[in-house]
């Protein structure tokens, strides 16, 4: 009790004392003296607590509009029109100046005069109006619509709602209303009785102040006490897109590995893209319906390492391959296209920087196939790449460290699949386990980079290397299924905006 | 990856009544394959691009019966005297045929269809669409050898083609018959079309395209047949009538050979011949992380369908099945011993490479600039590279800048360029969620690509910041107080000259200049721009390029 006291708005405290003897809204009004806007908010906290219960009616009420209260007093337009009317043809003009109607209500007159057979009408060089027998014993006589108006308004709705008159009257404009009111009435329960008869204390203060604080006088305040389980307004303030927080914990992941990040271009030609790695000249990956060719040839690299490319492919150089046996073309290799994956850019980094030492490098990169765009598919995509340069490295270490980075990820129940890569020998996939869909999933393909592949940048150490889905990744951590809601312009700004932190 | 549909009843057949589709399922897992779908007795089996070998039913079933303990043997010819010249005249247009003989057949309807089938899958897959490899079947009995490949001019072809009743030329069959308009880009630009005649000049088809009415139709019937296939690369075409003449071995036909004679040489088709390399069971080791010996090679070899011929000390001599066409290395042997001894029976191991990781320096400044944005209220989009010249330049009411086109064979018709600034595509986002709360402050940090001339790509990867304020009350001073904020922040001195940009309202947009040197631009979007977005709220901000502040 003491608690519900102390916790009282001020609004409530000052509408309590006021219900010990009254129910209805009105008169809980006037007893406390509060505006009914206030009084309805203090219930409404009241009823929320148990104090007490709200029973809230409602009825239709009718009542005269502005031209209802108008016509009340001055008359119906169509009696004032009659009035002024004789035996004999009239000229409108004249009938308007001394009936002192507008325009409008002259045009509803003789449309419902005429249809009652109360006047006459005839065309000359303007209207002319006379008064038929009919009209003149209207004229003495009193409507129906006469009397409805002389009735106490408002009036409830369901009592006229049926007349005929009613619905007459409310075609008319301005003429009548229905106006909703609101009954409300109160039932206190058992600690609303026990709340109306207690004593509140003396008086509270809502909020503290610089003021108080500076005259020290909020040691004599009394402050009131919130309900702090309400709920409160939402905001939202700026915000990371979830994607790029998703990609953020992946590159942590391999920042903790000790690897180094690259970067490498969107544009690039064929021959990083796919000769640089020992994919076969036919390969069907290069066919237009794959990758994005664009319209001009760019530049092949060194001359001297464009030789060695070529002799792999042709001959396998000096690995013991026996090479695809069919004459390498530079100008399929000279072809600029939008990269299809970032090996073009691990590929750069082999040559460029001689990398025939001990070694980790990374990539999240943004890639690109020509495809059609939907809901899954999109024509760009996210791939996370990492290779590693070491003595003898092999598969085993290869799945060591594939587990070691799953784990990272939150993803510990995992298998091995044998499959095929041109570049690479073994090449693996790498499927994890989803315990809430009961199914494998691959995420990972990989493998050890061929010795053709390598053999033209003078690697003589082993390279194991792995790319990923980062966008499925993405779409993994945010529990999206549909890319084009996690990436895109199509994204909802909401959905970025009130998004739980992406974590493993 | 390609799909390989076979019925399972017929595998157990072939391989053991008593494989159930658990174990199927592992088995194939473990050699590199996977059991894609389920359908009664049905099965789709999803095989790798290299292993061509797999694509039949029968080769598929050897490969699994080897892997669960069987032996491979190799195809059995019986040589025969049938001859298929070749004429010079093929070498401009298609210059390869192979082909062989298949006797004393037993078909029914259902093994045509088995047969229509795997030639279909053929075409469809490692043919590339008849292109690389096209296959043709006839009855032998109605043939008089030798056959003939040559090519002729098309409208000296003239033939019955398959499903018509009058005779075409070459010119007309790809102009007027079904087939002939599928594939006719397979011809076009060449003078001579390629045919395959019999001694008596009877057509047997126009390859890739059509077989004729008359010699071009099997049925239950026929005995025996001659398979052809032509196509541009002569080891395709060994390698396909090698695998084909393994699924004529498994229903009991007797495969007879023919002799390919092109006037310099004869080359006996099918060649059915293994191939011997030699390994190193170190290097197998070492590669794959294994410590198999001379007496557990020889076990994993086998599951893998090799035979192993002689061991010497570290030196291994294998033979290689015909049917396998992706062994280049002593490493694609070592893959196929880590598929025999089981990835999943390898004991992970961490490799030993003890390195510093580092973050690239820009993308540091990236983060750290897009936290600051966000803790001045703006949200961070995320938008494509690849857009339009409509997006980039028509809505945003300028001419169009220097940018990289793709080409015309885009699957999707929306796509026709990269981007060459940052701010449209940003603007797309306010776009797509105009009927959400405003105000809308959103900024990205992403890349443009630019032409250039001097790299090998011609073109280079730009870093570029766009932020755009989008509310009833945005106006120039809230975005040159969200500029200088960023400024400030990354401690660089600035200032705002006015400038002309027509995507921009007049007299509220000026140039962004660092050391005299412009970096981007500012203002209110003009109503223009926004007109044509039907974009109904005022929206400001700025593009600035970071190039200058890594």
């Amino acid at each position: 009790m003491q608690d519900i006291i102390a916790k009282l708005h001020p609004l409530e405290r000052q509408v309590l004392p006021s219900l010990k003897n009254n129910s209805e809204l009105k008169d809980i009004c006037k007893a406390s003296g509060m505006q009914e806007i206030e009084v309805m908010r203090a219930l409404q906290w009241l009823a929320n607590k148990e104090v007490l219960k709200l029973n809230s009616t409602s009825t239709k009420l009718v009542s005269l509009d502005k031209n209802g209260k108008l016509y009340k007093q001055e008359g119906l337009p169509e009696k004032r029109f009659l009035s002024v009317l004789d035996a004999d043809f009239k000229g409108i003009n004249v009938v308007t100046a001394k009936s002192k109607l507008s325009r409008e209500e002259i045009n509803a007159c003789i449309g419902l005069l005429k249809r009652e057979g109360a006047i006459e009408i005839t065309k000359a060089d303007v209207l002319q109006v006379k008064i038929t027998n009919k009209g003149k014993e209207l004229l003495q006589g009193e409507s129906d619509a006469e009397m409805f108006l002389q009735q106490d308004f408002p009036i409830e709705l369901e009592k006229v709602k049926d007349q005929d008159v009613f619905k007459e009257l409310s075609k008319r404009k301005d003429f009548l209303k229905v106006d909703e009111k609101k009954h409300v009435e109160i039932a206190l329960l058992e600690l609303g009785t026990k709340l109306v008869n207690a004593d509140l204390g003396g008086e509270v203060v809502n909020r503290l102040t610089s003021g108080m604080l500076k005259t020290g006088e909020w040691k004599d305040k009394n402050f009131r006490g919130y309900d702090v389980e309400i709920n409160v307004p939402e905001i939202s303030g700026g915000r990371r897109h979830p994607y790029n927080e998703a990609l953020n914990i992946i590159r942590n992941v391999f920042l903790e590995m000790g690897f180094q990040e690259m970067k490498g271009p969107w544009v690039e030609t064929a021959f990083w893209g796919m000769d640089s790695m020992w994919i076969p000249q036919d390969h069907p990956a290069r066919e237009e319906q794959d990758t994005f060719y664009l319209d001009r040839d760019g530049d092949l690299p060194d001359p001297e390492l464009v030789a060695k490319v070529k002799a792999a492919h042709e001959n396998g150089l000096n690995t013991g391959s026996s090479g695809h046996t069919k004459e390498w073309k530079p100008e399929i290799a000279s072809k600029l296209i939008m990269r299809q994956h970032s090996t073009a850019t691990s590929f750069r980094y082999l040559f460029n920087k001689k990398l025939n030492f001990d070694c980790k490098y990374f990539y999240i990169a943004n890639n690109f196939r020509n495809e059609a765009t939907d809901a899954t598919h999109l024509p760009e995509f996210g791939q996370a790449e990492g290779f590693i340069v070491g003595d003898d490295l092999n598969l085993a270490d290869l799945m060591g460290f594939i587990k070691e980075f799953y784990a990272k990820l939150g993803l510990h129940k995992i298998r091995f699949k044998p499959t095929f890569n041109p570049y690479t020998e073994p090449s693996m996939e790498a499927h994890y386990y989803n315990e809430k869909l009961g199914k494998w999933y691959s995420l990972i393909n990989s493998g050890i980079f061929r010795p053709e592949a390598l053999a033209p940048y003078g690697i003589t150490k082993s390279v194991i290397a792995w790319g990923m889905g980062s966008s499925r990744i993405a779409a993994i951590l945010t529990g999206k299924t549909k890319l084009k809601e996690i990436i895109g312009p199509e994204v909802d700004l909401d959905w970025i905006k009130k998004h739980q932190r992406v974590k493993v | 990856m390609v799909i390989v549909d076979t019925s399972f009843m017929e595998l157990q057949e072939m391989v053991d009544a008593d494989l159930s589709l658990e174990e199927l399922e592992q088995v194939l897992s473990d050699m590199g394959m996977e059991l894609d779908d389920v359908n009664g007795d049905e099965i789709k089996v999803e095989i790798t691009a290299e292993r061509v070998d797999l694509i039949t039913p029968a080769g598929l079933a050897r490969a699994i019966n080897c892997y669960r303990g069987g032996k491979y043997s190799e195809i059995t010819v019986s040589k025969g005297d049938y001859v298929h010249k070749v004429d010079a005249s093929v070498k401009s247009v298609r210059p390869f045929t192979r082909s062989f003989v298949v006797k004393n057949l037993s078909f029914d309807e259902e093994n045509i269809k088995a047969l229509m089938t795997v030639q279909e899958k053929i075409h469809d897959t490692f043919g590339r669409n008849r292109k690389k490899v096209s296959i043709g079947v006839y009855d032998l009995d109605l043939l008089q050898f030798p056959i003939h490949y040559k090519a002729l001019r098309p409208e000296e072809i003239k033939f019955v083609p398959l499903e018509m009743s009058t005779e075409m030329n070459g010119r007309q069959i790809l102009e007027q018959h079904e087939k002939g308009k599928a594939y006719a880009y397979l011809l076009k630009g060449f003078e001579l079309f390629p045919l395959q005649v019999d001694n008596t000049g009877k057509v047997l088809s126009m390859p890739p395209i059509i077989n004729s009415d008359d010699l071009g139709k099997i049925g239950v019937e026929t005995k025996n047949i001659l398979i052809e296939c032509t196509g541009p690369d002569a080891d395709a075409l060994d390698n396909i009538m090698n695998i084909l003449a393994v699924m004529f071995n498994d229903i009991k036909g007797e495969v007879v050979s023919c002799l390919i004679e092109d006037g310099t040489s004869k080359i006996v088709c099918p060649s059915a011949k293994s191939v011997e390399r030699e390994i190193s069971i170190n290097y197998v080791n070492k590669w794959i992380g294994l410590n198999v010996d001379k007496d557990s090679i020889g076990k994993y070899l086998q599951k893998m369908e090799y035979n192993v011929i002689n061991i010497e000390g570290d030196k291994v001599k294998v033979s290689i099945p015909s049917v396998r066409s992706d062994i280049w290395h002593q490493v694609d042997i070592a893959d196929d011993i880590a598929r025999g001894f089981g990835y999943n029976n390898i004991t992970p191991t961490l490799p030993n490479v003890s390195t510093i990781g580092a973050m690239l320096p820009e993308n540091i400044l990236f983060e750290d600039i897009s936290e600051i944005l966000v803790s001045l209220g703006l949200v961070e989009v995320k938008t494509f590279a690849l857009t339009n010249h409509v997006d980039q330049f028509e809505n945003m009411n300028i001419k169009d800048l220097p940018h990289v086109k793709l080409g015309r064979n885009t699957a999707d018709k929306n796509l026709s360029m990269v981007r060459t600034w940052l701010l449209p595509e940003v603007l797309k986002t306010l776009v797509a969620n105009r009927n959400k709360e405003y105000p809308q402050n959103v900024f990205e940090v992403g890349t443009v690509v630019v032409p250039d001339e001097s790299k090998d790509v011609k073109s280079r990867n730009v870093s570029k910041l766009v932020c755009l304020l989008c509310d009833d009350k945005a106006d120039f001073t809230k975005a040159k107080q969200v500029l200088d904020a960023v400024m400030k922040f990354l401690g660089v001195e600035y200032y705002v000259r006015e400038s002309e940009h027509s995507s921009f309202l007049k007299g509220r947009v000026g140039s962004i200049v660092v050391d005299d040197e412009v970096f981007g631009v500012i203002g209110e979007l003009s109503p223009v721009v926004l007109e044509k977005w039907d974009l109904m709220m005022p929206t400001v901000g700025f593009e600035l390029d970071l190039a200058k502040f890594i």
